[in-house]
């Protein structure tokens, strides 16, 4: 078939035109906060609200005076790379082995892993916070990433398993005969060739571990808090102060949304793995 | 004593027992061809000798070592498959030079023997390139290469050809024969093309359900079939196999004993055809005008459909009466099970 520049039909510009209003949508709110960020707290509740004030750094400086933010940012990075590391090295095995040597049972072990994403996470909370707390692990960075690892490894097999599968197995199968002990056939065919779903996966890993709440409020405190916790600590008893909270807020996703803008492309093409052949 | 020696090999896919215990012994310098329809088990026993699948039962001898549960890499063997597998992040250079740089081989050596390979193959041009920047045929090369290189043990091939287009098939089956005469090295080749098996074996290896039907040279298999279904897979178009009480009375009697509810088969060389006033009466249905040779297809009133190949070209015309004359002394005998009774002289 002959490709031609797409004509522009009503259907292409009503496309378009839903398109860019789901963006805007979803965009509103992050953009909002961005905005509101910059106001004094009398600005930030003014009605109507204001759409143009003069800028202030003040809410950044009150954020960073009360609380640490480069405490927290360090935690989040920690416990996000760190489960990012520790998921790549559990996942990758896992779905090498389902990929290359399938067995009867490997498509409902997927589909099992699967369904445990499926469970709402309070319904766990009561026995991880009660195993937390007798072995005395309670607001640890060490338990936070192992939930961390835990929670993204269903979402980071399936990623992998869909990257290998798309490689052919008669190439490793090659290596092997070539002389390539596992680690040679690993090291330098599979990884060469899976690199890029390696990366999307362990980049996805790293926003999924970065933004996650839940557990990061509920099993932490002041020392292993993440971002997470620096932003709740601004929707608290003293009332809400909208200007402080989204200054934190914008604070707490700014290193994440710059990272994930730089790798956009890889996370896409990690999400339609083996989507499209 | 053998160079490679199979002792009842088996293997099972889960209940399945699809190599059901192969006996075989290969020479040094040896060309053998596994050959069968597909599903006959001729690639999973190719597999089992690389190590690429576990040898369920039996043993695997290679040199005097037995290497049953040796991993592939251990082997020493090299495998030109089906799909090429060629290593597509790596240029053709280092996809023929991958094997010798994981073996230590010194940089030296490696370029000599990979420069060497790559001339002998027409790949000079081509090192630089990556598998994706080359044709079928030329992928079909490297994949050859980078097993040559090696100089290994023994050469597994896996239905090289069967990605090619039908006139490079023929081109590169005649490259493999040369490459086989020139290096002498013992190769175990895989394919359901007889023709293959034909010209490039010095000794066939017919298989089907995971056992072996008859192991002989090509025109062994051709003039001496064990069976039925030996006769029939070797030549084209098929032999024609007719049962007993299909034929006249007067074919029937020249049977030997123990053919009592078998067949006969002949060769389409040995069935001549006549006007309709002599031999067995049949109707003309299919001509294939070769140019070399004319394949004539003819139905007899009992049904059996007859094939006959004739060097000259013919003035019969599909639909009309004809008579078949049968060469009963090439005639093969055959059993009530298929079993070959007897062959001719």
């Amino acid at each position: 078939m002959r490709h031609h520049r797409p004509t522009v039909t009503p259907l292409l510009m009503l496309r378009t035109l839903i398109a860019w209003s789901v963006t805007l949508i979803l965009f509103f709110p992050l953009g909002w906060m961005a905005l509101t960020a910059f106001k004094t707290e009398l600005q930030a509740i003014a009605v109507p609200p204001l759409m143009l004030f003069e800028p202030t750094l003040e809410n950044f400086a009150i954020v960073q005076e009360r609380s640490d933010y480069m405490h927290y940012a360090l935690n989040s990075l920690i416990t996000s790379v760190s489960a990012t590391i520790l998921g790549l090295a559990i996942a990758a095995p896992a779905a090498y082995a389902m990929a290359f040597y399938p067995s009867k049972a490997t498509k409902d072990v997927l589909m099992w892993m699967l369904s445990t994403k499926m469970m709402p996470a309070v319904g766990a909370l009561m026995p991880i916070y009660v195993l937390a707390q007798a072995s005395n692990l309670l607001d640890s960075l060490f338990t936070l990433t192992v939930i961390f690892t835990l929670s993204t490894l269903p979402i980071m097999v399936w990623m992998l398993y869909a990257v290998f599968k798309d490689i052919p197995k008669e190439i490793l199968d090659a290596a092997r005969m070539d002389g390539a002990s596992l680690w040679q056939e690993a090291r330098m065919v599979l990884l060469p060739l899976a690199m890029g779903g390696i990366a999307s996966t362990g980049l996805l890993c790293l926003v999924l571990s970065w933004n996650e709440a839940f557990w990061s409020l509920t099993l932490t405190a002041a020392k292993a808090g993440t971002l997470a916790a620096l932003i709740a600590q601004y929707s608290s008893p003293e009332g809400l102060f909208w200007a402080k909270l989204s200054a934190a807020s914008l604070l707490a996703i700014a290193p994440i949304v710059v990272f994930g803008w730089f790798s956009q492309k890889q996370l896409v093409q990690g999400l339609t793995f083996g989507a499209v052949k | 004593m053998a160079y490679l020696e199979l002792k009842g090999i088996e293997k099972f896919f889960g209940e399945h027992r699809a190599i059901k215990g192969i006996d075989l012994e290969i020479q040094p310098g040896e060309f053998v061809v596994f050959v069968g329809p597909s599903g006959c088990g001729k690639s999973t026993l190719l597999r089992l000798i690389a190590g690429l699948e576990h040898i369920d039962g039996g043993q695997l001898n290679l040199d005097g070592r037995d290497i049953t549960a040796l991993p592939s890499s251990k082997r020493d063997l090299a495998m030109v498959f089906q799909s090429y597998a060629l290593y597509p992040h790596m240029s053709v250079y280092e996809n023929m030079s991958f094997a010798l740089k994981l073996a230590n081989e010194r940089k030296e050596v490696i370029d000599e023997k990979v420069r060497r390979a790559a001339d002998i193959l027409n790949l000079t041009d081509y090192l630089e390139r990556t598998p994706g920047a080359l044709s079928g045929g030329q992928r079909q090369r490297v994949a050859i290469g980078r097993a040559i290189v090696r100089a290994p043990k023994v050469f597994l091939f896996d239905e090289p050809l069967s990605n090619l287009d039908a006139a490079l098939r023929g081109q590169t089956r005649v490259e493999i024969a040369q490459l086989h005469r020139d290096l002498g090295a013992t190769t175990i080749y895989v394919t359901h093309d007889q023709v293959e098996a034909m010209t490039l074996a010095d000794r066939v290896v017919v298989l089907r359900d995971g056992l072996i039907e008859q192991v002989g040279s090509p025109l062994d298999l051709y003039d001496h079939p064990a069976n039925q279904f030996v006769a029939q897979f070797i030549g084209t178009p098929q032999m024609n196999v007719a049962a007993l009480q299909t034929l006249p009375s007067a074919v029937q009697s020249t049977a030997p004993s123990g053919t009592q509810g078998g067949s006969m088969g002949l060769r389409p060389e040995s069935v001549s055809i006549t006007s309709a006033t002599e031999g067995i009466a049949a109707t003309v249905v299919l001509i294939e005008a070769l140019g070399a040779e004319t394949l004539i297809y003819a139905k007899t009133a009992a049904g059996a459909q007859i094939v006959s190949r004739q060097a000259q070209r013919t003035a019969f015309k599909v639909g009309e009466q004809v008579g078949l004359q049968l060469d009963l002394s090439h005639a093969h005998w055959f059993d009530a099970n298929g079993r070959t009774v007897t062959n001719p002289a």
